[in-house]
């Protein structure tokens, strides 16, 4: 038996409060779950950041009915042009500057103090074939740092 | 230093222990070893994760590094590594392919998304009502694409997901500190 507890009742009337252990069930029970967890741990933490499909115009999403997105881009309340040479911001079509990916963090913090809702802002992130992947998540990264959530992505014709 | 002919142990002026010998078997003291177990319980408890893993990445594949993360969810997976695109661990085509072609479109990606989508709308409808919740969860994909990569391969994938029906994306990387882009 694993548990064993005291006899009570007996003299004194008091009951026996101490358990007697036994070690060997308790240290198979703790093997198992040692195995367990080891085996089913996820060492490699892998997270997330949301992008939507966008097209030039328009989104077009055929083959499933219950895909149904349609953003214009005069809805856009902010572009964001990734190129080789800089980052340029746009707002409502008027350009703000150009910005390298030290600086675009700063610029895109101030932008947000102009919109009432930066998080509900439609923003259009467009990136030219030739920059690398991670500079695009970069800018990303910076767009969530400035509240922008609601992040178009595409690519740049 | 005194030499010593050779003989079977190098220093004979070490004294011989005989019967005072110590024996193989080791003691092994519980309390320690259960303390050692406890805490390796706890441990491996608080980084349990219910979810398992969601994304198996290819060997060599290095994602982007961003510090405004979220949590991913469960949807088909791509991966796009510098040698090959994979869906659901399956390789649909060599990266080089799609970088070489014109088109923005991925037909052999389009047409497998095509089916996924299909499969999934099915799967759901059959055990469930299609919530708006659940409509806008079969709309995402994660994609894991290999931080080196020019955009233009990646634009090409997402594309192609985004016309196949999966026009959420959860891009994945690594949570920390964004290395130089240039390295």
């Amino acid at each position: 038996m694993g548990l064993s507890l005291g006899s009570g009742g007996s003299s004194g009337g008091r009951r026996n409060v101490d358990a007697e252990l036994n070690l060997i069930p308790f240290i198979d029970l703790l093997s198992v779950c040692i195995l367990f967890l080891l085996m089913t741990a996820v060492w490699v933490e892998i997270a997330k950041m949301s992008a939507f499909s966008q097209g030039s115009s328009e989104v077009l999403v055929r083959h499933s009915d219950v895909s149904s997105l349609s953003e214009r881009s005069a809805n856009r309340d902010l572009e964001v042009f990734v190129r080789t040479s800089g980052i340029e911001i746009k707002r409502r079509g008027a350009s703000i500057g150009t910005f390298q990916i030290d600086q675009l963090r700063a610029a895109l913090q101030s932008q947000s103090s102009n919109f009432s809702d930066p998080a509900n802002a439609q923003v259009s992130l467009l990136a030219a074939d030739d920059v690398l992947y991670d500079l695009v998540m970069m800018t990303l990264d910076s767009l969530y740092s400035a509240n922008f959530l609601k992040v178009n992505i595409g690519g740049l014709n | 230093m005194a030499i010593y002919a050779p003989a079977k142990r190098i220093n004979p002026s070490i004294r011989r222990r005989g019967k005072d010998r110590k024996g193989v078997y080791a003691t092994l003291f519980l309390t320690s070893m259960v303390d050692m177990f406890a805490i390796l319980v706890i441990f491996l408890l608080q980084s349990f994760s219910s979810e398992g893993e969601l994304i198996i990445l290819p060997q060599g594949l290095q994602l982007p590094k961003v510090q405004n993360v979220g949590g991913l969810s469960q949807a088909p997976s791509l991966v796009l590594s510098l040698e090959e695109l994979l869906l659901d661990g399956k390789v649909i085509a060599q990266t080089k392919d799609i970088l070489a072609s014109a088109d923005w479109n991925v037909p052999e990606l389009q047409q497998v998304l095509v089916d996924k989508k299909a499969e999934l709308e099915a799967t759901t409808a059959a055990f469930a009502e299609l919530t708006e919740e659940a409509k806008l969860n079969l709309q995402k994909i994660n994609i894991s694409a290999d931080r080196r990569l020019n955009f233009e391969a990646v634009k090409k994938i997402i594309y192609t997901a985004g016309f196949a029906g999966f026009p959420i994306y959860q891009l994945a990387v690594f949570q920390g500190k964004a290395p130089d882009p240039q390295n």
